[in-house]
């Protein structure tokens, strides 16, 4: 029996596009997330991917309640978050963490790393005492690879990677039961992205995290995740286990996405086939009629243009948005 | 520090020097001097006016009069008035309390609003509050202070709420001292507003972008999403981080403390440094030109200082060296 942590159910988030010179009026939405569900089990990855501007930082901030949905459910350990105030949100702060894609901006230059590190455990009361916390700090600081005299200095005095590590090091302070991480390698080295992946893998093992892991980078997302969703224009495409999808995608956009990645086999990857993709991303303020990847679908067929796809299940953990697909 | 702070200063000495040089080329150039005045009173003999030529160094070459002033200068004599015949450094002495008064009143009280105002309108962006704000400030920037001093004086002539002129009523001696204080305070008013308008529109909008761009910094994103009380989130996380530009800022102010009042001092006859020096600019009366320049270098030179100072104070990104 697979237990659910957090279920999205119908998210919808639209932004008012405003205009007029005294008295603005409301004359258009982006629907940046339009209709979007998945669930995401005790333990387990979720990884959304897609184009920049695609709207998958929109998920994580509304799933974190940093704004509010204009529609849809989110239940986190089968309690409805999404209507919740402040008050009523914040033992569900508590286990809920984020880690950010710029560790330069994440961590404020005016506190130690002692500070950032205690300030979620004294404020969510996990430690009694400051002396408590900082114990915990100093042990938390070896679990993420850093020393416990690093506690003293300042942001300003690490490297991306030591900074990454010390976001992760806050992160799980609270000892949170969901992170999201916001594509939290694509401003490091080759070489620091796995061995900070490595620190979420062997944190998932021992605490039994579970991920909302957003990223470009196909070939993490195979490595990390457990399920994929694919997003496009502010709607999930495709969504199931990792390897099914990669092995076999089945909407278009898919196909084309991850015809992309490179294959670390000099032999396999002259054989590569990429499909290459029309024209640009359309403005989510005009999508296009129909099925919004029609414009640039190499299967368009005529019914595509009149009718957004409906989002079916095709087999056992597989849905897909395609006309294509029976 | 100490080392550092000695240095700084070493380093402006020379800057000082070569202010001072310029404020002397530039009163030296300008076409006439003190005397011209008398050459054109008739009353005036030619002996009269050699005898004072003679008497304020006015018949030596530039080099030779500037060279003495800084001899003076540096034994701490400012030089001597031609109108006054008193040294400069006792006329400016007794108008400084009036100028500082006056000043540091203004400075306050655009510093306490602008940031206030600033941070309110920089939470509530965009609302009306902040559109209402926002058109008041840009009109505030743009608005000559000695304009907006000539406004206020035809508003306070109109209504007669305020007095027209000067720091005290004729008949201050009379009063306790209390009233004295209520009067000095009535008569600021008007100057102080004419002067803080225009520096607390500025400061606002600085406020309010300062704050703007760190709000959307990921570490204030991470203190909502940990829970934090917004007033928390602002105050301990951003406001820290939105202060700095205001540091350098301050520095400049401290700059204008004596000097920054000319125009509003002479709209409202405040009696304070910036009528002695318009007075004195008009006259050619060159070496209180020359002290209040100089003043109001070695304030800016000060107030740099102190703003990079408290700037390290505040900032551990910081370092003086």
């Amino acid at each position: 029996m697979t237990e659910i942590l957090l279920s999205v159910k119908n998210l919808k988030k639209y932004f008012p596009v405003k205009q007029g010179f005294l008295i603005k009026r409301t004359v258009a939405e982006i629907k940046a997330v339009d209709d979007v569900s998945f669930d995401i089990e005790k333990g387990k990855t979720f990884a959304l991917v897609g184009e920049s501007g695609c709207g998958k930082t929109t998920v994580a901030r509304t799933v974190l309640k940093l704004t509010n949905p204009t529609e849809g459910q989110i239940f986190f350990e089968n309690t409805d978050i999404s209507k919740f105030g402040y008050s009523e949100l914040l033992p569900f702060r508590r286990k809920m963490q984020i880690v950010f894609q710029d560790p330069m901006s994440s961590l404020n230059p005016r506190m130690t790393i002692g500070q950032i590190v205690t300030e979620p455990m004294i404020f969510h009361k996990v430690a009694r005492t400051k002396q408590e916390a900082y114990d915990r700090a100093k042990s938390l600081m070896e679990m993420v690879g850093l020393k416990a005299f690093h506690l003293d200095r300042y942001p300003h005095q690490f490297s991306g990677g030591q900074r990454q590590r010390i976001a992760i090091a806050r992160a799980i302070a609270i000892e949170p039961e969901f992170l999201i991480l916001d594509e939290p390698t694509s401003s490091l080295d080759v070489s620091v992205q796995a061995q900070i992946i490595n620190l979420f893998l062997d944190f998932q093992e021992r605490f039994r995290f579970s991920y909302l892991f957003i990223s470009h980078n196909l070939g993490l997302v195979r490595f990390i995740s457990h399920t994929v969703g694919i997003m496009y224009l502010g709607k999930i495409v495709e969504l199931g286990e990792t390897d099914e999808v990669f092995e076999e995608p089945l909407h278009p956009y898919s196909m084309a996405l991850l015809s992309a990645t490179p294959i670390p086999d000099p032999k396999v990857e002259r054989s590569r086939q990429r499909i290459i993709l029309k024209g640009g991303v359309p403005s989510p303020i005009s999508r296009p009629s129909g099925c919004f990847f029609n414009p640039r679908c190499p299967y368009k067929m005529e019914i595509c243009e009149k009718v957004y796809p409906e989002f079916r299940k095709v087999s056992e953990n597989r849905w897909v948005a395609c006309h294509l697909v029976k | 520090m100490l080392k550092y702070i000695g240095r700084r200063l070493i380093i402006s000495l020379p800057e000082l020097l070569i202010i001072s040089l310029m404020i002397f080329l530039i009163m030296y150039a300008a076409p006439g001097d003190f005397l011209d005045q008398y050459r054109l009173d008739p009353s005036v003999s030619p002996q009269r006016l050699k005898a004072m030529e003679e008497e304020f160094g006015l018949n030596k070459p530039a080099i030779v009069q500037y060279l003495t002033w800084l001899k003076n200068v540096l034994k701490g004599n400012l030089g001597y008035s031609f109108y006054y015949r008193r040294p400069v450094s006792t006329l400016i002495w007794e108008r400084v309390a009036a100028t500082l008064i006056l000043s540091l009143i203004s400075l306050a009280s655009s510093w306490i609003l602008g940031i206030a105002l600033g941070v309110f309108t920089a939470l509530k962006k965009y609302s009306i509050g902040d559109k209402i704000m926002t058109f008041l400030a840009f009109g505030f920037v743009a608005i000559p202070e000695f304009f907006l001093g000539l406004v206020l004086l035809y508003f306070a002539a109109k209504t007669g709420w305020f007095p027209i002129s000067g720091m005290k009523s004729v008949y201050y001696s009379s009063l306790s001292t209390w009233e004295r204080f209520k009067d000095i305070l009535w008569h600021l008013i008007l100057p102080a507003t004419a002067l803080s308008l225009g520096s607390f529109a500025g400061l606002m909008r600085y406020m309010r972008g300062s704050l703007l761009d760190v709000l959307n910094e990921d570490y204030v994103v991470f203190a909502r999403a940990k829970g934090m009380p917004e007033r928390v989130v602002i105050f301990k996380h951003a406001m820290r981080n939105a202060i700095n530009p205001m540091i350098t800022f301050l520095g400049f102010s401290i700059s204008g403390l004596l000097g920054g009042a000319l125009f509003v001092e002479n709209v409202f006859g405040w009696p304070g440094m910036g009528r002695l020096v318009y007075q004195a600019l008009i006259q050619q009366d060159m070496y209180i030109v020359m002290a209040s320049g100089l003043i109001s270098a070695v304030l800016l030179v000060a107030g740099n200082l102190v703003a990079d100072i408290l700037l390290a104070l505040v900032d551990p990104r910081v370092r003086l060296s």
